[in-house]
């Protein structure tokens, strides 16, 4: 300060520099606040603090470099995991139980055993062909990541419902794992989608007028939407990528990204900037592990009996797979090749775990 | 993040205990200044990716935050009746031998006061003594750093008089 303190100046310092939270406060919010942090960011941090070997820090390297920091899982707690896991929150500390794993380092280089075969993309010809080669290739690393978190079950979406005073509203829409009616709200809670790509997550409905933004600027409607999923416990974190807004009509949508690869936050606003829907991804509890990639002879594809494709594009990426209990972000190499048939050419895309 | 920004972990522990006892003296009661102060850091972790340290320093950006929460908590239906009720009745923390100590004593007196001045006063003794220049109070505040400096100053005065009325 500039001036001279005099002495109510020196007490009004003392008093505000003396004056400190109970003990045991700050480590207790710290935790609560790494609660929230990407699980991926807490295991690079923790790679990084115990110095693991060359395998992790290419480990690290693969992450940040090759994925552009995508498959960052968002932080927040989600349905239990493995007995390895530790601590536990749950969406406004009254939903389903939900685990951190603090001591990633210590077990991320096991594997979690078989993987799910990636479910076939939909887009390019559908039917069966007969590879006649594959000289596509992409050169991986010797190890690979693979995220494994534990699916939500209809007693956890229950659970998350009934911390919102939510309860079970039929009829629940295919693929669902329940359809919940709070006070002016509905929710849909949906587990992992290979087909479409998501992972678990849960639509809010508002009922009509429930919420407006409070102007029609792009700050505005952000504000409302975040605020909005903040109700819930599923507003966009510190791993979210945007917010973009876009204008198409009367209707306004606003997303944020969790990754290029994944899915994220998005709501739609009508005319009158009431919100219609959002959607976010559920909190999850990822484990990672790194397995041995393939090699050329196990990338070999056979003969499926359909016409002739040569497979010379070949990418490495990562997919989302379920095998009922588990959901996986696993790494898949996504061949595709170009044939002709009738005289129209068509796309052949062939996803092949890029793990064993 | 930026290359030039700390690791979040690094803000929160140099600017805890100063939210804290910010917030505390705009709230009163320890458990509102609890919550508030979690409801602080939590919403600095989820903004921080986007905040730029061009844009304010860090105790400007997180006392913004925290004043925006403590005014939000005090708004909340049924706060003010429930906060003359903390100043006047709350119970002193007796777990802690320490905190009877008669300095403790008349600090948290000093800023029972400060709890009473009017809003913008009190904002400015808060946020002048939680280590903030008049700039980071006038940019807080919406107002020019010499406005700042103005009520502060204003706010000194004020509470000086009540300061001499407890004394009696």
């Amino acid at each position: 300060m500039s001036e001279q303190p005099d002495p109510l100046q020196e007490r009004l310092d003392q008093a505000f520099a003396t004056t400190r939270p109970r003990r045991g406060f700050e480590d207790e919010l710290w935790s609560r606040i790494q609660a929230r942090r990407s699980p991926w960011a807490r295991f690079l941090e923790s790679a990084r603090r115990v110095q693991l070997g060359p395998a992790v820090a290419g480990l690290a390297v693969l992450l940040v470099v090759v994925l552009a920091g995508g498959l960052l899982l968002h932080g927040r707690p989600g349905p239990s995991g493995a007995a390895t896991s530790a601590g536990g929150l749950s969406p406004q500390g009254n939903g389903p139980q939900a685990v951190q794993r603090g001591g990633a380092a210590n077990a991320d280089l096991q594997t979690f055993g078989p993987l799910p075969q990636p479910l076939q993309p939909s887009s390019g010809y559908p039917g069966p062909v007969t590879v006649t080669g594959a000289t596509g290739s992409v050169a991986l690393p010797a190890r690979l990541p693979v995220t494994r978190y534990r699916e939500w079950t209809v007693a956890q979406a229950d659970a998350f419902a009934a911390s919102f005073n939510a309860r079970p509203a039929g009829p629940t829409p295919p693929g669902a794992l329940g359809r919940y009616a709070g006070k002016d709200f509905t929710l849909v809670l949906y587990p992992t989608d290979p087909a479409g790509g998501t992972e678990p997550r849960v639509v809010i409905t508002p009922a009509p007028g429930a919420l407006r933004a409070g102007g029609s600027d792009d700050a505005a409607v952000v504000t409302a939407v975040t605020d909005y999923l903040s109700r819930f416990d599923v507003a966009p974190g510190g791993s979210a990528q945007g917010p973009t807004v876009t204008r198409s009509g009367d209707q306004v949508q606003v997303r944020w990204a969790l990754s290029p690869l994944r899915q994220g936050w998005s709501a739609t606003l009508g005319s009158d900037l009431g919100i219609q829907s959002a959607e976010a991804p559920l909190p999850l509890s990822p484990e990672v592990a790194t397995y041995a990639s393939v090699n050329n002879q196990q990338v070999y594809i056979g003969s499926g009996g359909g016409p002739n494709v040569v497979l010379d594009s070949a990418a490495l990426t990562y997919v989302v797979a379920s095998d009922g209990t588990y959901g996986y972000f696993e790494p898949v190499i996504r061949y595709s090749g170009h044939f002709t048939q009738g005289g129209v050419t068509y796309e052949k895309q062939i996803l092949v775990l890029a793990v064993r | 993040m930026p290359g030039d920004k700390p690791p979040f972990e690094e803000l929160y522990r140099d600017f805890l205990n100063r939210i804290y006892a910010y917030v505390r003296a705009q709230l009163g009661s320890q458990a509102d200044a609890e919550d508030v102060t979690s409801q602080v850091f939590i919403k600095a972790w989820e903004a921080y990716p986007r905040y730029e340290p061009q844009g304010a320093t860090p105790a400007s950006w997180l006392f913004r935050i925290a004043r925006n929460a403590a005014l939000d908590h005090l708004r909340s239906a049924g706060r003010k009746e429930r906060l003359a009720r903390a100043v006047a009745h709350e119970p002193e923390a007796v777990a802690d031998p320490a905190e009877l100590a008669a300095e403790r004593i008349q600090h948290r007196a000093l800023l029972a006061l400060v709890e009473r001045l009017p809003e913008r006063q009190r904002e400015a003794i808060s946020l002048r003594h939680s280590g903030l220049s008049f700039a980071e109070v006038g940019s807080i505040l919406g107002s020019s750093e010499d406005a700042a400096k103005m009520l502060y100053h204003r706010a000194l005065r004020v509470l000086r008089e009540a300061a001499a009325e407890e004394t009696g």
